[in-house]
């Protein structure tokens, strides 16, 4: 059996006053592609950022690789191989592929910065090609597919151990969604342990090895891949929900 | 988001503006009601005097050796046994040098301090501001400002220590006359000093045969003024005459000797002080201002009181703050001075009338001013006996040549 | 022709201390999206402690270096004692603090150094240089060599160093920022600690011309914030041009219309931005063209 990597236990979060997720328990292996499926509103973006930090932890404990993270920042936690690709890109569209790609390095540890750059950024180049090809163009020029890419490669930058996607697929077409988890095979092949949400469940669970159904703030499923392909719950109300639907907008 | 910011900028911006162009075009701001008589003071009380300075704002520099000097005044009166018999206290306010704060002030110090007799203000701005309360609650006043409009613009009730406009200004064109300028240029603030300056200029030079070529103004806190020097120069003038007490007097100087405007600079009693000598550099070398005699009390002759009453008063000022007094710090001992000395004829009650009269009545007192002498007619006292033109050299002033 | 030169000579000198001045209101709103109204304190603290530090014996070009840091490091402080704490960062919030910070800053310094202006001397000693016909004095050479030093050493931080792409990339969007890593509350800071200097140094420059003291900073620091709206907030190069277009059009209404009516002129060509061109004459999408 492989190591646990992150544990989630009773964890609560929110915005201000509204509470989001209402005690969720969760655990994800080192090397799996964990999924986390949901409608619109169930929290799952919400349960990402609050990993990072990025929303406040109000209750309960976030475990990395063993230890309690306490008051956890986005900043810090990257510097520990957790890096969020959060749902909408969030790139630095004024500047370049190239300069974008280097600010995913900007937390790696000053000794061996560069050939750690160098190496992090010839893993992007091999997974996007296309990406090697607009480095010189402002980011907000970029296609969608591309800027999902870029936005994956900036992440890849910081040499995560963890990655986190939010709604990679969202919006994209078919043959790019198909470039992408490609990419988060290629990734898993690697060693890198991934938390993916997504909308389309069936897409989310060919590629991922467990995953776990969110409704309202709670985790209301979880098991393998297959386990979960095979509860009729999940099948009458996930599966059928269309891929192009917008994603949540908490 | 971003709409939000842009809107929430631009209420921010308008609010700044409008406040900036309220500071800018601030003249004349109305008188706070005040039902409030000042009402005498009973015996064994101590007296009790308000004074309204400018600690802060742009005669901050002229407000703090004032208050100095009444405090070093009100001390040594106080040790001496006071006025018979009773102490005297100084309550002071900070008018920021603006005339709306002054008027707040004066209110509290009429309303709440019950003072039975203002000094005040600094600037001629906030002087005149506060004249509404003064006259309602019917006491004495005595400014330190040198606008010739606090004492021309007759009241009663109010005195001014410094040499008035309308002494130094015509002292000042009969000077340029007698060293052949015909023809000058001037560049005056637009606040109170600058405009009351100006006015008494163009007043009296057509009497002094002097003509005023070009008339430039410029905005306190201004850091530039090519345009106003280069229309001097252009003007054919002989000479330049700067008139204002602001610290802009230096940057002027410095500037014309930059542009090499290539005629004498003179300037004002309001640049008798060492921060203007020390800011225009070089540039002092030469320049030309009248001012009281305080400056180099040995020109009232070793042997006069008048030279006794300055040194006295340097010596003291000198050893309590380790700096020399300028002349503001002398405006501010005349008028604590004139008060404590009616004070002391006084007979019977000290009421702000009774005070008001017997400073009306000061005869020949020599105070570093000068020599007073009012008048139901005059609340200046002083005359053109009473200053002297001085000249920059190597960075001190001393007297001008006399032709 | 001879006039005409030597009024743009002066809107230069003048437009070149805006800018500074602009500049510095730019980084601070680019990192925070408020507008740091303490910005003209830093302004004066510059001349001020520089004029301080020459007090103490030390050379001109040590003091202006030591005034410029000792104002960073106030701003910085100022920054994390009083921008900080503001939960959200919420701008609104921001520009009172720094409204409150002015002054406060204002009155330390007039009990630390006192109300008389004080005289920095020139950086060097010299008569006026001519050029086409107009009088250039020394000091102004100064003022434009440090101003386009100043400007061109920021433009090569933005886009070349890793600071400065953090910086940038801290303004775009601060929660991505710290995604990658960078600490965007330190960036904050930072801008703080870098207008401070811009400011700092725009007050040093200019103190031999004009003397300063305590109170110089609210004048000049509306002007600097006039400077950035013009050019549009948010971005350094139309921060400088708004500087330079304000001291030039100040100048020349001064000269050919009336001194009195420059700072109105100003301001009401600044309205017209404002209702016409609400992202500045040089504004695109502002907060993104760090």
């Amino acid at each position: 059996m492989s190591e646990r990597l992150l544990e989630l236990r009773g964890v609560r979060a929110g915005y201000g006053h509204v509470e989001v997720l209402h005690g969720i328990d969760l655990a994800v292996d080192e090397g799996e592609v964990f999924a986390i499926l949901g409608a619109n509103g169930a929290g799952k973006s919400t349960l990402l950022k609050a990993i990072v930090g990025l929303v406040p932890v109000s209750a309960g404990e976030v475990v990395l690789r063993g230890a309690t993270l306490r008051r956890q920042k986005p900043e810090r936690l990257v510097r520990d191989g957790v890096a969020l690709v959060p749902e909408g890109r969030w790139l630095f569209g004024p500047m370049t592929v190239a300069e974008n790609l280097e600010l995913g390095a900007a937390c790696l540890p000053t000794a061996g910065k560069k050939q750690a750059c160098q190496d992090a950024l010839a893993r992007v180049r091999r997974l996007f090609p296309v990406l090697a090809e607009r480095e010189r163009q402002p980011a907000a020029t970029l296609s969608g597919g591309e800027q999902q890419m870029l936005a994956i490669g900036r992440a890849l930058m910081s040499r995560p151990r963890l990655l986190l996607l939010d709604e990679p697929s969202l919006g994209l077409a078919p043959k790019v969604i198909a470039e992408i988890f490609g990419v988060i095979d290629e990734l898993r092949r690697d060693g890198v342990t991934i938390v993916l949400v997504e909308q389309d469940a069936m897409l989310a669970l060919k590629h991922a090895d467990r995953g776990a159904v969110m409704r309202t703030g709670e985790v209301v499923l979880d098991g393998t891949s297959a386990e979960l392909l095979a509860d009729d719950s999940v099948r009458t109300i996930y599966l059928g929900s269309w891929p192009g639907e917008e994603g949540e907008s908490a | 988001m971003r709409g939000r910011d842009l809107r929430l900028l631009m209420a921010v911006l308008v609010a700044v503006l409008v406040a900036a162009l309220a500071v800018t075009m601030a003249g004349c701001t109305p008188a706070q009601q005040t039902e409030t008589q000042g009402e005498g003071t009973t015996q064994g009380e101590p007296i009790k005097i308000g004074a309204i300075v400018s600690l802060t704002g742009t005669y901050a520099g002229l407000g703090d050796p004032e208050k100095k000097a009444i405090e070093m005044e009100v001390d040594r009166i106080n040790k001496a046994g006071g006025i018979n018999g009773r102490q005297i206290e100084v309550i002071f306010e900070d008018d920021g040098t603006d005339e709306t704060k002054a008027v707040a002030a004066v209110s509290k110090l009429i309303e709440q301090d019950k003072v039975v007799a203002i000094i005040g203000a600094t600037g001629t701005g906030p002087t005149m501001a506060v004249r509404g309360d003064v006259d309602r609650a019917q006491i004495p006043q005595v400014s330190m400002a040198g606008g010739t409009v606090i004492t021309e613009t007759f009241d009663d009730l109010v005195f001014q220590t410094p040499w008035s406009n309308k002494i130094v200004m015509p002292y000042l064109l009969k000077y340029m006359k007698d060293h052949d300028i015909t023809k000058i240029g001037v560049i005056s603030d637009s606040g109170g000093f600058g405009k009351d300056a100006l006015a008494v200029l163009q007043k009296s030079a057509p009497g002094a045969g002097v003509e005023i070529a070009s008339s430039q103004t410029f905005n306190p806190g201004d850091t530039d003024f090519t345009a106003q020097l280069t229309k001097v120069k252009d003007s054919g003038a002989n000479a330049l005459v700067i008139a204002t007490a602001g610290k802009e007097a230096s940057a002027i100087a410095k500037a014309a000797k930059d542009l090499n405007i290539g005629m004498p600079v003179y300037g004002t009693h309001g640049n008798a002080r060492t921060e203007f000598i020390e800011g225009a550099g070089d540039a002092a070398e030469g320049f030309r201002f009248p001012a009281g005699k305080i400056l180099l009390p040995e020109t009232y002759g070793t042997d006069t009181e008048a030279y006794k009453v300055a040194t006295d008063f340097v010596n003291r000022y000198t050893a309590a703050n380790g700096k020399a007094p300028d002349t503001f710090a002398g405006h501010a001992y005349d008028a604590i001075n004139l008060i404590a000395e009616a004070a002391k004829r006084a007979q019977g009650d000290l009421t702000p009338a009774a005070l008001r009269d017997e400073i009306e009545k000061t005869a020949g007192w020599v105070g570093i001013g000068g020599t007073f002498t009012f008048s139901p007619e005059d609340h200046n006292g002083l005359s053109e006996n009473d200053i002297v033109m001085y000249e920059v050299k190597d960075g001190k002033w001393v007297l001008a040549p006399e032709n | 022709m001879e006039a005409l030169a030597q009024f743009i000579v002066a809107g230069l000198k003048s437009g070149a201390i805006y800018a500074l001045l602009a500049l510095g209101f730019t980084i601070v709103y680019a990192s925070t999206g408020a507008i740091n109204f303490a910005q003209g304190e830093f302004f004066m603290l510059g001349g001020v402690i520089g004029v301080w530090l020459l007090s103490l014996g030390m050379p001109i070009p040590l003091a202006v270096l030591g005034a410029i840091v000792l104002t960073a490091a106030i701003g910085v402080v100022f920054e994390i004692l009083a921008v900080r704490p503001i939960e959200g960062g919420d701008p609104l919030r921001i520009i009172m603090v720094t409204i409150g910070g002015s002054v406060l800053l204002r009155q330390l310094a007039l009990h630390a150094f006192g109300p008389d202006e004080l005289t920095f001397p020139a950086f060097t000693r010299g008569p006026s240089i001519r050029l086409l016909g107009a009088a250039i004095e020394r000091q102004t050479v100064w003022i434009w060599g440090l101003t386009l030093l100043a400007v061109l050493a920021l433009a090569a931080m933005y886009r070349y160093t890793g600071f400065g792409k953090a910086m940038r990339a801290t303004s775009i969007r601060s929660e991505a920022a710290r995604l990658v890593g960078i600490d965007a509350a330190g960036m904050v800071t930072a801008s703080f600690g870098l207008s401070a200097a811009l400011g700092a140094m725009a007050g040093l420059v200019v103190a031999p011309l004009t003397q300063t003291a305590f109170n110089v900073g609210s004048a000049i620091g509306l002007k600097g914030f006039a400077a950035a709206i013009l050019g549009g907030l948010g971005n350094p190069v139309a921060a400088v041009g708004g500087g330079l277009i304000l001291g030039v059009l100040e100048s020349l209404t001064a000269g050919y219309i009336d001194p009195l009516y420059k700072d109105a002129v100003a301001l009401v060509v600044l309205l017209l931005v404002l209702f016409i061109r609400p992202q500045g004459l040089f504004g695109g999408a502002a907060r993104e063209k760090v």
